[in-house]
């Protein structure tokens, strides 16, 4: 916005808020003072705003002009209540603690649901929510005692204050001892036994929604937060309905496995009897059976599966497994390590794991059976629950290890090669084979969670394990990558890795040798070369590929070990790479963090000479977020600079000189993919602009229209003479010929210089995303990424290439290889106009974050690839083969 | 089918077409819904786009808790989705209006902050074109509150701004365009 546009918007603001004729008169007056322009300007515009007729309705959040009611804060009065302060969130509502004046003054809980979510479901909801709380009547549990909507809808109830803790904290902070705590556990059991009567199901039974009140001097538990209505839509897919759930309940810890389990239409009060015992385990030994923070990070089908299929440990053996938080723990209830696992013991842990049943018909039925056995263990009766029978032990047994057997079946399946044959001859081996998954499993976890030097320390000792040797050498390989620790190698471990590899190249040679004409074995072969840090190998084995797939057209690139270009390029966000001018000393990209609110920046960097340091990059302005998403060659998009208006895309490429691929040859023209909007769509469109000549002013951009569609139309890419421009679509229904995802199409230039009706580049195009495309200078290589199966990883960059630029015959794609493809993201490319330098976008590992900018050097002697035809000289072959 | 989740986090991770692809499926998926949402109800009856936008969300998006910066993708997608369902159907109606058939025709209306007659939304289709030319955020304000639905809070939280700043804008962006539309 310009300066003079947020005047305008201020002042009229400012006016709307002045609902008095003449006060609002003086204020324009002395706002606008002899600018007749701007008062004109301001003038019609509040004439406009307050016809009422007009097709935009009024605000009604903003009524008349500015927002008397801010944000609900303090002093917001919402019916007969005046909020003093927020003392809850969750998914749905907020909680505030409100005043009541009339008819009492007294202070209380008010829960409404939070601004913006006020959907006719999530009304829903709420309202059975409240239905369900004026139905019960119990001493622990908070009252219910109004409800309303807000003057704009929003539903709204009252409740009782509950001053306390949650009973977890209370517990804690007042030491109470086990029994003390089991006596404040019956009355919660009390509250949903009454909830169960009248047939509501809680769902969502945690400590902090439980409190402790004193009330007349005796600590009182008052259950709160009946949250979970159980309005559902159907139409939802299981998916999102776990989802939902676990947004909703929020706390995997104490999620019932039918819970676990998705579905919404099992669930009976045994779930709220299961919570109850998560509830009485922490009560009695400080932590849920479950780790919260393990089953969160863990992700959601993981988390399913523990909650689902693991037996959890006795209480009375957790506590032992607890170390030196014991006596912390011990201490928060009066106690001490070996009398508290003395008292935790026999009836308490078979009363707790009961209810922690996976087998729901196993648990109490009710809260008061729950709540009776606990009263007959605090008057030493003999409680119903018991240790269980042989039987039922074995199979507890058998699904405890189940885990761990899949585990190791798994291991099987991700050892690429060399087929690891787990020999279970006696029961001594497989129980260290299962111990040893079980570290695996550890490992991945701490890997998943970066802790890289402790993932290293548990895996060292099965290094050469026979049983999972080479899975742990690939994760430990793992921590080294991408922990970026070089120092976490030592010797044997590399030595014990190069003999992988070399396993595995002697493996695809065999295989190779009985079939020489499949690319795809020199393909994996030469990854494996790759990380023996082979080059000459790696290139052979490409060309191999690369001769076979193009019937001997194209042999490739041979090419040198991949550079990053360095933390003064490469920042920890993305760094698209747009192109490198003709000389090769100025370095084109961009930086965006592609979070929504974050600005994608061009930038400059110039170097000295081609050998010479990048030098500080310099900025040539920020764009808006969403439409600045064209992050390729070509791809600014802007559809103004919005944020600093007086940059603007003429003034970005103004001194941009020739750069192959995106201007022509006589630099008059550019070419580029901006995101527009228009009579009949908005989507990425292709744009060009003039200008006279190198250095003069760019003429206005103009859309090419016989090109553009509805679909996203970007990275246009353009011959040195401008015969010939491809570009790439995403969009198959539009365009008839599509044949996958996003593909790659070319549009000649008519007689009449108009842009002729693009057509499908078959050869390079796949079912699946073939996209971005990028011509070398002379015209004879296409550049593209695509992410068909038979790659290294999720993008993949390939080339094509063709014997003159009048031929159309492009010879089938060739995949660069695992000196520039990763396992991730490889994208952005460009050639230098040399022909000496492939520089890419890729998120590899060894970079600094995000999506870098990378380099290869490329060391053919042969001139059929070079693409400016000029043959490289002997003392460039010789410095790169030193 | 691309899932939208994938494709969020792909905008986020780098991917170059991710945003590319967004808006297709976006559109897809709220014309999907509102046909469907209007099979259902009873003829007359109206939807609320709020609603329509924020289902659609969670039916195509599956990490609830991703934070506003996070699902500002899919809801300007999904604003601009909507004025493009919305536009459609106008012309539509006016084309069957001139096509001179007589039975009244059903067709969806959806509830949103609109008064009149819906040639007039063809015209703020124009008026709206113009002012994103002016101004992309004017624009875009429009398109989230008025076609998506969304509160001012929301409309802020999306823009990155806050209450008021969203508010001043919807003032100027409204009177600007209302201003646009009585001088044709």
């Amino acid at each position: 916005m310009s300066q003079e546009q947020e005047k305008i918007e201020s002042i009229l603001y400012e006016a709307l808020g002045k609902t008095d004729v003449e006060e609002r008169k003086a204020y324009l007056e002395k706002a606008c003072g002899t600018n007749t322009k701007l008062r004109a300007e301001i003038d019609s515009l509040l004439l406009a705003y307050e016809d009422e007729k007009g097709i935009l309705k009024t605000p009604p959040d903003l009524l008349k002009g500015p927002f008397s009611t801010p944000t609900e804060g303090s002093g917001t009065v919402i019916g007969r209540y005046k909020l003093l302060e927020k003392i809850g969130e969750g998914g749905m509502a907020v909680v505030y603690m409100a005043e009541q004046q009339e008819p009492i003054s007294r202070k209380v809980a008010l829960k409404i649901i939070k601004l913006g979510m006020d959907t006719k479901q999530v009304i829903g909801r709420f309202e059975a929510e409240r239905q369900a709380l004026a139905l019960l009547d119990h001493p622990n549990i908070a009252k219910v005692l109004d409800a309303g909507a807000t003057n704009t809808g929003r539903p709204y109830f009252v409740m009782e204050l509950v001053k306390g803790v949650s009973i977890t904290e209370y517990c804690d902070q007042n030491n109470l001892n086990t029994k003390e705590r089991l006596e404040l556990f019956i009355q919660v059991c009390n509250a949903v036994q009454h909830a169960h009567t009248k047939g509501i199901i809680h769902r969502d039974i945690k400590p902090s929604n439980i409190m402790v009140t004193m009330h007349d001097g005796k600590a009182t538990v008052k259950v709160i937060d009946f949250g979970i209505a159980k309005a559902v839509n159907q139409r939802l897919t299981e998916k999102t309905l776990f989802t939902r759930y676990a947004h909703i309940i929020g706390t995997p810890a104490y999620m019932s496995p039918e819970q676990a389990q998705m579905s919404d239409t099992d669930i009976d009060i045994r779930t709220d009897i299961y919570s109850l015992g998560v509830l009485l385990y922490e009560l009695l030994t400080g932590t849920t059976p479950f780790s919260e923070e393990e089953l969160r990070k863990a992700g959601y089908l993981e988390m399913q599966r523990v909650i689902i299929e693991q037996e959890p440990v006795k209480p009375s053996t957790k506590l032992t497994t607890l170390g030196e938080t014991l006596t912390n723990i011990a201490k928060h209830r009066s106690s001490t390590p070996n009398l508290l696992k003395k008292t935790v013991r026999g009836d308490l842990d078979w009363i707790v794991m009961k209810t922690l049943e996976k087998n729901r018909i196993r648990r109490y039925e009710a809260a008061d059976g729950l709540a009776h056995d606990i009263q007959r263990h605090l008057e030493h009766r003999p409680v119903t629950a018991h240790a269980p029978s042989r039987g039922y032990r074995l199979n507890k047994f058998i699904r405890r290890h189940r885990s761990s057997a899949i585990a190791v079946a798994a291991i099987v399946l991700i050892a690429c090669v060399v087929a690891i044959t787990i020999s279970i001859f006696d029961s001594n081996q497989k129980s260290e084979a299962i111990r040893q998954a079980n570290i695996l499993t550890q490992a991945r976890n701490l890997i998943g969670n970066n802790n890289y030097t402790t993932a290293r320390k548990i895996l060292r000792p099965l290094i050469k394990s026979k049983h999972v040797g080479l899975e742990a050498r690939n994760l430990y390989a793992k921590t080294i990558v991408d922990g970026h620790d070089p120092d976490g190698i030592d010797k044997d471990i590399e030595a014990l890795m190069e003999k992988d590899y070399r396993d595995r190249i002697q493996y695809y040679t065999e295989i190779i040798s009985a079939n020489r004409e499949d690319p795809n074995n020199y393909l994996k072969r030469a990854q494996q070369y790759y990380f023996l840090g082979n080059v000459d190998m790696v290139n052979d084995d490409m060309s191999q590929y690369a001769s076979i797939v193009t019937n001997g057209a194209f042999t490739g690139f041979r090419l040198s070990m991949p550079k990053n270009l360095g933390p003064v390029i490469n920042t920890s966000i993305h760094e698209p790479l747009l192109w490198l001018s003709d000389d090769g000393l100025s370095l084109w990209f961009q930086r965006t963090a592609s979070n929504s609110s974050s600005n994608c920046e061009t930038f400059v960097a110039k170097r000295a000479t081609k050998d010479a340091p990048w030098g500080t990059p310099e900025s040539l302005g920020i764009g808006d977020d969403m439409n600045s998403k064209s992050m390729n060659n070509s791809g600014i998009t802007t559809q103004t600079f919005n944020l600093n208006p007086d940059v603007d895309l003429a003034s970005i490429f103004k001194n941009v000189g020739v750069v192959p691929g995106i201007t022509t040859s006589d630099g008059r023209e550019i070419y580029f993919s901006k995101y527009s909007v228009n009579d009949e769509y908005a989507s990425f469109d292709l744009w060009m602009m003039r200008q006279e000549a190198i250095g003069a002013d760019w003429d206005k951009p103009e859309p090419l229209e016989s090109i553009n569609t509805q679909a996203g139309e970007v990275s246009p890419t353009i011959l040195p003479d401008g015969k010939e421009l491809y570009f790439g679509s995403t969009a198959s229904a539009i365009r008839s010929g599509s044949f996958g995802l996003s593909d790659i199409w070319v549009s000649k230039r008519t007689t009449d210089g108009q842009w002729g009706e693009p057509k499908n580049l078959e050869i390079v195009n796949t079912k699946y995303r073939d996209h971005y495309p990028v011509l070398s200078g002379n015209g004879l290589l296409l550049f593209f990424y695509s992410d068909r199966p038979d790659g290294y990883g999720q993008r993949d960059l390939y080339v094509t290439k063709r014997k003159s630029t009048d031929d159309d015959e492009w010879c089938p794609p060739v995949n660069l290889g695992p000196l520039v493809n990763c396992a991730g993201f490889d994208v952005g490319v460009y050639m230098s106009a040399d022909g000496s330098t492939i520089f890419f976008n890729s998120n590899r590992p060894g970079g600094y974050g995000g999506q870098d900018i990378w380099m290869v050097q490329i060391l053919n002697s042969e001139s059929d690839i070079d693409p400016n035809n000029n043959t490289l000289s002997i003392e460039k072959l010789q410095e790169y083969f030193n | 089918m691309a899932d939208v989740t994938q494709i969020l986090n792909a905008i986020e991770r780098g991917d170059p077409q991710a945003a590319e692809e967004l808006l297709p499926l976006v559109y897809d998926e709220l014309r999907h819904l509102a046909a469907q949402k209007l099979s259902h109800e009873p003829p007359g009856q109206t939807l609320q786009a709020t609603a329509l936008v924020h289902e659609a969300y969670i039916r195509l998006v599956e990490a609830e808790n991703q934070d506003w910066k996070g699902r500002a993708y899919f809801f300007k997608a999904a604003a601009e989705a909507m004025r493009r369902i919305l536009v459609e159907h106008a012309r539509r109606k006016q084309s069957l209006k001139h096509g001179g058939m007589n039975n009244k025709v059903e067709l969806p209306e959806i509830e949103l902050p609109f008064q009149g007659p819906s040639e007039e939304l063809l015209a703020l289709d124009e008026a709206l074109n113009l002012l994103s030319q002016q101004n992309q955020n004017l624009a875009e304000i429009i398109k989230l509150y008025y076609f998506a639905g969304l509160t001012i809070d929301h409309v802020a939280a999306i823009q990155g701004i806050s209450r008021l700043t969203a508010g001043k804008r919807l003032v100027y962006a409204r009177a600007w365009l209302h201003r646009e539309l009585s001088s044709k």
